[in-house]
């Protein structure tokens, strides 16, 4: 059975902004964070990223506005023309050494975790 | 869990059909096949199947209120897809509801639709088909279309579950899985297991309208896709990715 904490629910789309919420995966190795993607719609060139210590960024144009015309409620007459979502990550990153792919319309970001600094025993 | 599951038929199916299933699960590929199935074969509704315990949701489809969960049919086949993730609870009951269903109506088999997933599935061209049967007829099926079979492995949520119950009552039926992204919709694979389907039931399904119409999919399916993570990380989903002990 699907249980909705209602207070938790947060749309998918932002009328506002004219921009739909991607959906995301976010995993972790020992030594970097992983972010991917799902932006359909959207070519390479179209797509921003901002990375800081604790957060992803992530902004991209639709080739094309989405207009979900059959749908009820006011966003059937917005024109959708974008993605964005911000990220919290799980650990600090270094920005300086991040790495982006986008294959089949999955975007993939590798961030390096900040390394931390050896402590001696005494 | 006792609960009160109807299964309402308006319209019965004939008999010695064969029965397509489709629930929310990895990259909604069964349910993105089917719906492809029920529109290019253009199928008539016929049925649905109701419960106080099913959330309270309506869907609204073609002007008209609808149920999550429902039948269609066309020819020699019954299709039973549904808009809503079945979470652990109910898993039970609605196979319980559908195996009485299809033993009434006297299936001469049944397909599962689902996805496998895969890891580097943006390395894939074409997702290849996975079959597990539950019989040598059903295996002989897979392997006369070269159709890989699951020789080992888990399988986990409602459709691992219906298998085994078909298993379990001596019926025919396959489970039939194109490698897909796990937690992404993914019409590419869907695609490829419609294109299977038309090879294993010799029928002509045009996929390249799903093909061509793949990323706006994609974007429309993402709330469902979303609710469908959730259930599945209730129903140990993430063990069908994990190896199982090899013996023998």
């Amino acid at each position: 059975m699907i249980i909705m904490a209602e207070e938790n629910y947060t749309p998918s789309w932002d009328i506002g902004r004219r921009c739909l919420n991607p959906l995301i995966e976010l995993r972790e190795t020992e030594d970097e964070v992983i972010v991917t993607a799902d932006l359909p719609c959207v070519d390479k060139e179209n797509i921003e990223i901002t990375a800081e210590e604790k957060t992803l960024t992530i902004k991209a144009e639709m080739r094309k506005d989405i207009q979900f015309k059959s749908w009820g409620g006011a966003h059937r007459k917005v024109r959708f023309n974008s993605f964005r979502r911000r990220v919290s990550l799980p650990a600090i990153v270094d920005t300086d050494e991040a790495e982006a792919t986008f294959k089949r319309g999955i975007l993939e970001v590798r961030l390096r975790k900040r390394k931390g600094s050896k402590i001696k025993i005494q | 869990m006792k609960t009160d599951i109807q299964l309402v038929e308006r319209e019965k199916p004939e008999e010695g059909t064969t029965a397509v299933l489709a629930f929310p699960d990895v990259g909604l590929v069964g349910l993105i096949s089917v719906k492809h199935i029920i529109k290019e074969m253009e199928m008539r509704e016929i049925g649905y199947l109701t419960s106080s315990d099913f959330p309270p949701i309506t869907v609204v489809h073609e002007k008209r209120p609808s149920h999550p969960i429902r039948l269609y049919k066309d020819g020699g086949f019954t299709v039973l897809t549904s808009e809503i993730p079945i979470g652990p609870n109910l898993i039970g009951p609605v196979i319980e509801s559908i195996m009485n269903w299809l033993e009434r109506v006297n299936v001469e088999k049944t397909l599962i639709l689902g996805g496998l997933p895969h890891q580097n599935r943006t390395e894939v061209d074409e997702p290849e088909i996975h079959g597990v049967p539950t019989n040598e007829n059903m295996e002989s099926l897979l392997n006369d279309k070269n159709f890989h079979i699951l020789e080992e492995g888990f399988i986990s949520g409602i459709n691992g579950a219906l298998l085994l119950k078909l298993s379990d009552r001596e019926a025919s039926g396959i489970y039939l899985m194109a490698e897909a992204h796990r937690n992404y919709p993914d019409p590419g694979a869907a695609a490829s297991l419609l294109q299977a389907i038309n090879d294993l039931e010799g029928l002509n399904i045009n996929v390249e309208e799903l093909r061509k119409k793949a990323e706006e999919i994609k974007v429309a399916a993402r709330d469902l896709m979303r609710q469908t993570k959730e259930t599945m990380q209730n129903t140990a989903k993430s063990q069908e990715e994990e190896m199982p002990i090899m013996y023998g």
